[in-house]
């Protein structure tokens, strides 16, 4: 049983689909990247699967579980953890305690304790200037701060990111990435929204191009030379 | 009279936030007709050195000179009124007005002090915004809300508000972070323009390397608000220092491939 399927999934934000049936599966422990001109979807089919898109039909099954219409919060607490684009931070909060909102699921102090460790050798920026607020540090430290939120989690079974490497110094990319592989290999799920086809092509079990709400390649890294044709006439590689 | 070779020269300028100095005695100059590309690790001052230049924020100490005039203290209209404007990293437009009215805003407001505003645009600020849609490719979007807009368009239009007050030197902030490569290079082409045609003086900041190598003539690398590195970009990957606190080891590859593809002319340069 895959671990996420979707089953001809539609979703509008008042005018017009933004996602036009979108069948895909995740399989437990895979890694799986979705690429594609911007506007074109990825962003809300990652909300769509959150629970963040208000109208949606088709089907939505985590860990078999249908969760079309569950609430955003209790899909979260099922597992599911969603780094979305942008600067969602607490800009009022100290950094310290924007991450353990991040591991408000957590079933102990401990556990967070564990994660937050994991995420300050990750970013030890973040831990020079934990007891700062949100607000003093820079766009891409922000940024970072999101995605170390997003890794508090304990139980995290599906780790979905929007755009990890969005205004972040190329050596703090390699480190996300590094550390993408590392969660990797102890099982973890992983879903990846990027723009650089070529970086995520490295890292991913399966690449889906998206354009228009539709998946108009679907394939794995090492068919993209063969396909190089389409993935240009989308992406202007 | 000639004009100075330089445009813009900073001496010894500071930022303090208590005892962070977010920019730390920085000196350097930009020369007319130059593009300058400015990187370095996250939270090195980079766009707090921007906030500097266009009187966002005013600076702790130092000075900032502009195309003759001291420009250190004064107000973010007055610095965009002298010629210099900026984009953000974040969306930073009317999201409720078209993209036409928030281009007739930028260039009414952006050229002069408007004491007591007319209650409608000039017909320079009309033949302003049509003629930068042009530029920008936004035409077709001209009477779309901005807060309807996409991602490329909406960084277009932003760069467009930035320009359309035919400023002589422009800073942008990370205009092509979050782009694919085809939409990298719509933008490109506008700044090629703008440089080649216009010529306009651009400094940017940017992370995709690719980017930066085939586009900046000189590339400056921050770190803790000071200078690690100054050169041409292709010189980035050699010094070590900036591979270990900012390229990384792809990043380094990354500005090789850049600087190739300018040489072949299909890049951004």
């Amino acid at each position: 049983m895959a671990l996420l399927e979707t089953g001809d999934l539609f979703a509008s934000y008042g005018t017009g689909h933004v996602l036009n049936g979108i069948s895909m599966t995740v399989e437990q422990g895979e890694l799986v990247g979705i690429v594609g001109p911007n506007g074109h979807g990825k962003t809300t089919l990652l909300r769509a699967i959150s629970g963040l898109m208000p109208s949606c039909t088709g089907a939505v099954r985590l860990g078999g579980k249908d969760v079309l219409g569950t609430a955003p919060q209790r899909i979260a607490q099922m597992g599911l953890v969603h780094v979305p684009q942008g600067d969602l931070v607490y800009k009022d909060m100290t950094i310290l305690e924007n991450l353990l909102v991040g591991g408000y699921a957590n079933r102990s102090a401990q556990r967070s304790e564990a994660q937050l460790e994991k995420v300050f050798t990750l970013f030890p920026k973040l831990k020079e200037r934990a007891g700062q607020t949100a607000s003093s540090l820079s766009g891409g430290e922000r940024r970072m701060l999101g995605i170390g939120r997003g890794l508090m989690m304990a139980d995290c079974r599906l780790l979905m990111l929007d755009e990890p490497s969005l205004g972040l110094a190329p050596v703090v990319i390699d480190q996300i990435y590094d550390s993408i592989d590392g969660l990797r290999e102890a099982g973890m799920t992983i879903v990846i929204v990027e723009e650089n086809i070529a970086r995520v092509a490295e890292h991913a079990d399966r690449l889906h191009l998206m354009d228009g709400g539709h998946f108009v390649w679907s394939g794995l890294p090492g068919e993209m030379e063969e396909n190089k044709q389409i993935i240009d006439t989308y992406l202007g590689a | 009279m000639t004009e100075a070779l330089n445009l813009l020269s900073v001496e010894k300028l500071t930022k303090a936030y208590g005892a962070m100095k977010a920019v730390n005695e920085l000196d350097f100059t930009v020369r007319r007709g130059e593009v300058l590309g400015i990187g370095g690790p996250n939270g090195a001052g980079k766009t707090t050195l921007f906030d500097l230049l266009s009187g966002v924020t005013p600076a702790t100490s130092g000075r900032i000179t502009f195309d003759g005039h001291d420009i250190t203290g004064l107000t973010a209209p007055q610095i965009c009124h002298l010629g210099l404007s900026r984009t953000f990293q974040l969306n930073a437009v009317f999201n409720s007005m078209t993209v036409r009215d928030n281009l007739r805003t930028s260039a009414y407001f952006g050229r002069e002090n408007r004491m007591l505003p007319g209650l409608r645009f000039d017909a320079a600020a009309n033949a302003s915004a049509d003629e930068v849609m042009e530029l920008t490719q936004l035409t077709s979007y001209a009477h779309a809300t901005a807060g309807s807009l996409p991602v490329l368009q909406l960084k277009l239009l932003m760069i467009a508000s930035a320009i359309v007050s035919h400023p002589k030197l422009v800073l942008l902030d990370e205009p092509v972070g979050g782009l694919n490569p085809g939409e990298i290079e719509t933008c490109a082409a506008v700044f090629r323009q703008l440089r080649d045609f216009h010529g306009t003086t651009i400094v940017v900041i940017e992370h995709v390397m690719s980017f930066m190598t085939a586009f900046a003539d000189r590339v400056m690398i921050l770190h803790h608000g000071a200078k690690l590195h100054e050169g041409p970009a292709d010189s980035l990957a050699e010094n070590q220092d900036v591979v270990d606190v900012f390229l990384g080891v792809s990043g380094a590859a990354e500005s090789r491939k850049g600087k190739m593809a300018g040489g072949q002319g299909d890049g951004a340069s």
